[in-house]
């Protein structure tokens, strides 16, 4: 489960916008929520959009919006964005959704859409979406995005096709969070082979599968694709790598990119990480180990 | 009046080997007192009296029972009859005795509770027909301070906030029942009788979906049920399952309040425990936690008085004047550990619960003493013993 | 004709209905025309685009229109005999239950394709290109092209009981099931599978049979993770490991190794009552453990599993009658563990 909030964005440091007050210039993440008996959550957004210099604001944390612990979507806020592009056009990186537990379940928050919201920040390089319930990625070609997150508890695998189905050419960084099947993730190993055929991202550098209850079908198969001779950065952490995952990460090339993988939160045994550690042609990041004899492995954000 | 001892003596009730009794007396020794300790056991065993050993002007301090389980089963003894009087099945003499002791698991809590009431309330008495001395805790405080609902219900009367709670709910289907119209609510239950995260449950439900946050665990059922506290904080989302603990809780006593949300302090929440000593706000900590718990059991984090002081900006001193204010409601209490909830916009605090034995702070300094220091430091200055009489 | 402008999948389906559904058609999204979503048919336009298309159980397709594009294609449980030639799907094409479908385009490319079932299949065609293959239950396949490509995904072979040999083009794969493949003696040599090997009832019985490329991977009976020695020398397995292994799984695996008949007989298992139920006869078995408490297990047939169960009771259960009744109010597993189940 997330539990804290972030406190770093798209390289800046996280500052919390209430009011106009907490302006400090365009070079940081301001982050805008919607608090309890509190101004009005769109209009914290106006005041953020209004502040000298909101024309060069690089960074945006959308934490709870407007009602978003009780079951509303994130479509309006989507909306306001949309509508308000012109007025943000630096806009680099976008949080949708930085919402810890306690907040809202991972699961029960809504989303929307994300495809409009693309298509008006052409600029945009990273976005990261905490949340998959309602999500939608309708087809856009979006040349400057450079980093996709997409946070879930569980992913519908439709999803998945969605974001295959964009045209995201210069996409460096690909993250995404499978999730468990009490949550919605409906998909298989399979749904990744667009993905892994290795004709999506040419400019791919840090891969993320992440989170899954498949994770061990997923090191087999990420293994044999082409991505992984020319990635820095795999990471299959969070999700129930088992021992036999682990093995079948020895047949990552050792004549590629790779400069580190990443299995942390893994119910791999201690001899078979040294093993792993040994045989890889990269640094392993392995913790947050897991009972290896525990039956039921769930993942880290099970719920 | 009688004269005085020149050097007042310290007595300490409490269970010696523990790090409470221990930490106090090492920093009362080094400060000059003469201390001695009265060890929970022998007192309850009947073997001494206490105020009979006590000269005028001596400081009678009352440490937390804890960290000793003869302790607890002699407690769990002393409180059969009265939990009997409220109609329940306590446990009897025997099965105390064949209680063995589990890490984590909270034995009894009401049962528990009462007994050390029928313990202090004899101290009172005793204590009535002594000398007059002075006292660090009173047994007539502490028996409120150790019940959330009796303690909020006084604050609230002296027109502090306090979270809205609902009395009268005990089980889950009540809960349910009382808000079964509401889409969606945040609710905490609570343990009449725990402090911070121990018995607690963060409940909330949208439409039909719901879930429980705590570091509760229930095993076992029927005659073999143990409630445990555990530290890793689940999420429940199987009703039956938190009806369950609920109901094993309620069966405890439990206070039903309100879930509020917390200020942050970067990206936890955090709340304020506050030591109240001589009617002052000394040392001050924050609390952060990644859970509704900000319990530092569960992995909370210590904020230091300056970062919560520097995030609160003006509602600091409201805070410190609220939760002396709380702390005034127990004038008899020579101190007391006051935990605050600070609203997100840092425009309102509500009193979450009181600790009578809420100065266990290691490390902790202010104006460069720690709590101890600071506490016998005010116990120096002139004053008079403080009343035993109701 | 000119480029249409892409449709929603409820206003392509309502066209679709109307008979009115241009040629070269584009549709965003998942258009369910499966026979749970929409009985009856309607007639498919030629040069159809779309993202996803669901065609599984409209038992009277035979065929698809030509110039059919699609992402995924699902034609499950349908009466096609052949594919068009022009037909282009990029992920995933599903033709489980196609038990009258013969042939593939020559060339066929996609990511996944399924085959599970398809029992009128001896052949793949000529220079197939595919990641992930499952053919589970094709029992008439028989004939690898002499050319294609098929690397990266999973192979799933189960059931293909007339496959004799693999081929050696395939590539680096992350699985291979060839569990029931009785006629499959030999993996082609240079084989390597990143994940696991799943030989179960195969005619890969012997060690020797496994190209050194594979001395590495994980073998699996019958889905359970096992050693070589399980594996291949089953005869070294003892009673008491198969009675005191605590996973279900695994003691199903076991006992499938060990035998189940074999197991009652050599563990001297004393038969306490017989009767009959809804799935046949049952029998409430006793196995007297050395240094244990005697194992009475319920043995039975369950009909949904259509699987042979044998699952532990309390010692004190005389009947099977009395075996059932507790095995139904069973609520807890983890108070008593079950200790054979096959």
């Amino acid at each position: 489960m997330f539990t804290e909030h972030a406190t770093e964005f798209g390289g800046f440091k996280v500052v919390e916008f209430e009011n106009a007050r907490n302006w400090r210039g365009p070079l940081n993440a301001y982050r805008v929520h919607a608090e309890f008996e509190d101004t009005d959550f769109f209009d914290k957004l106006e005041a953020l959009a209004s502040s000298p210099g909101a024309r060069e604001l690089a960074a945006l944390v959308v934490g709870a919006w407007d009602g978003s612990c009780e079951g509303t979507a994130s479509t309006a806020l989507v909306e306001w964005l949309v509508k308000n592009a012109s007025r943000l056009p630096q806009l680099r990186a976008l949080f949708l959704g930085d919402i810890v537990y306690e907040e809202c379940e991972l699961s029960w928050i809504k989303q929307t859409d994300m495809g409009p919201l693309l298509a008006a920040f052409p600029q945009l390089e990273s976005l990261r979406v905490r949340g998959s319930d309602g999500l939608a990625f309708s087809r856009v070609n979006h040349a400057a995005l450079r980093s996709l997150i997409v946070e879930s508890g569980g992913l519908p695998r439709d999803v998945l096709r969605q974001i295959f189905q964009c045209e995201l050419p210069n996409l460096e960084h690909f993250e995404v969070l499978l999730g468990d099947p009490g949550y919605g993730w409906d998909g298989d190993v399979e749904d990744l082979q667009p993905l892994l055929s290795g004709r999506l991202y040419p400019r791919l550098r840090r891969l993320g599968l992440k989170d899954s209850e498949i994770e061990d079908d997923i090191a087999a198969a990420v293994v044999n694709s082409p991505l992984v001779k020319r990635i820095e950065m795999l990471d299959l952490s969070q999700g129930n790598l088992t021992a036999r995952g682990a093995r079948s990460l020895l047949s990552l090339p050792n004549d590629g990119t790779l400069k580190r993988v990443d299995i942390s939160f893994h119910y791999v045994p201690n001899d078979v990480v040294e093993e792993l550690r040994a045989g890889l042609p990269c640094e392993l990041i392995a913790d947050d180990p897991q009972d290896p004899n525990d039956e039921f492995r769930s993942i880290l954000h099970a719920e | 009046m009688k004269a005085r001892r020149l050097h007042p003596k310290l007595w300490v009730l409490a269970n010696p080997s523990s790090n409470r009794a221990r930490a106090f007396t090492s920093s009362a020794r080094g400060l000059g007192w003469h201390v001695e300790v009265i060890p929970y056991a022998d007192y309850l065993a009947g073997l001494l009296g206490i105020a009979d050993r006590l000269g005028e002007g001596d400081v009678l301090r009352i440490d937390s029972p804890g960290e000793d389980f003869d302790v607890a089963r002699g407690l769990l003894k002393a409180g059969i009859e009265r939990r009997a009087a409220e109609g329940a099945a306590p446990l009897s003499v025997a099965q105390i005795d064949r209680l063995e002791y589990s890490p984590g698991e909270m034995l009894r809590p009401r049962q528990w509770y009462l007994g050390y009431c029928e313990l202090l309330s004899r101290l009172a008495c005793e204590l009535r027909a002594g000398l007059p001395v002075r006292l660090m805790a009173h047994p007539e405080d502490i028996p409120t301070l150790f019940d959330k609902p009796a303690c909020q219900a006084r604050w609230q009367a002296s027109g502090l906030p306090v979270p809205r709670s609902w009395a009268g709910l005990s089980t889950y289907d009540e809960i349910r029942d009382r808000f079964r119209d509401c889409e969606r609510r945040r609710l905490f239950v609570k343990l009449a009788h725990g402090y911070s995260a121990m018995g607690a449950v963060a409940l909330e439900w949208q439409g039909s979906r719901m879930r429980a946050i705590t570091a509760t665990r229930l095993c076992g059922q029927g005659d073999r049920e143990r409630l445990y506290m555990s530290n890793r904080v689940r999420v429940l989302h199987d009703e039956s399952e938190i009806a369950a603990l609920v109901d094993a809780l309620g069966r405890e006593c439990v206070i039903v309040e309100d879930w509020l949300p917390k200020a942050r302090l970067d990206s936890r929440a955090f709340d304020l425990r506050v030591l109240v000593i001589a009617g002052r706000a000394c040392h001050a900590v924050g609390r952060t936690s990644d859970s509704p718990f900000c319990n530092l059991n569960l992995g909370g984090q210590r904020a230091s008085a300056r970062q919560v002081q520097e995030r609160l900006g003006g509602f600091w001193p409201r805070a410190l004047e609220l939760c002396e204010r709380a702390a005034g409601c127990f004038p008899r209490s020579f101190y007391v550990g006051v935990d605050l909830l600070v609203s997100p916009n840092l425009r309102s605090g509500a009193l979450l619960e009181a600790n009578a034995f809420g100065d266990y702070l290691p490390g902790l300094r202010h104006d460069g003493l720690d709590v101890y220091e600071t506490q016998l430091l005010a116990l120096s200055a002139p004053a008079e013993p403080a009343p035993c009489s109701t | 004709m000119a480029a249409q402008s892409t449709l929603s999948p409820g206003k392509a389906a309502a066209l679709l209905q109307s008979g009115r559904a241009p040629a070269g058609m584009c549709v965003s999204g998942v258009l369910d025309l499966s026979n749970e979503k929409s009985p009856g048919l309607p007639p498919l336009p030629t040069n159809l685009t779309v993202d996803v298309l669901n065609l599984s159980g409209q038992a009277t397709l035979d065929e698809l229109p030509p110039g059919l594009k699609a992402y995924e294609l699902v034609v499950a449980n349908t009466a096609l005999r052949e594919l068009p030639n022009d037909l282009q799907v990029e992920f995933k094409l599903d033709l489980s239950g196609c038990d009258r479908l013969e042939r593939l385009p020559r060339g066929f490319t996609v990511g996944s394709l399924v085959l599970r079932g398809c029992s009128a299949i001896s052949a793949l065609p000529e220079d197939l290109d595919v990641w992930f293959l499952t053919m589970t239950g094709c029992w008439a396949f028989e004939h690898w092209p002499a050319r294609a490509t098929i690397r990266g995904g999973r192979m799933l072979l189960r059931g293909c009981t007339a496959l004799k040999s693999l081929p050696d083009y395939l590539g680096d794969l992350s699985a291979v099931n060839v569990r029931d493949c009785p006629n499959l003696t030999s993996l082609s040599p240079g084989l390597k599978i990143s994940g696991w090997l799943d030989i179960a009832h195969s005619g890969l019985n012997v060690e020797s049979r496994l190209p050194g490329s594979l001395d590495r991977v994980q073998l699996r009976w019958a889905g359970v993770d096992v050693t070589r020695r399980i594996a291949f020398r089953p005869e070294t397995i003892a009673v008491e490991e198969v009675l005191s292994e605590s996973n279900a799984e695994r003691r199903r695996m076991l006992l499938d190794r060990y035998g189940y008949k074999k197991l009652m007989q050599d563990a001297d298992a004393i038969v306490l009552d017989e009767d009959r139920d809804p799935g046949g006869p049952r029998q409430l078995l006793k196995i007297v453990l050395q240094g244990d408490e005697d194992l009475v297990a319920l043995s039975c047939y369950c009909p949904s599993t259509q699987r042979q169960y044998v699952i532990r009771v309390p010692e004190t259960v005389g009947t099977c009658h009395a075996a059932a009744a507790w095995i139904a109010g069973f609520d807890n597993p983890a108070d008593y563990r079950p200790m054979i189940e096959t």
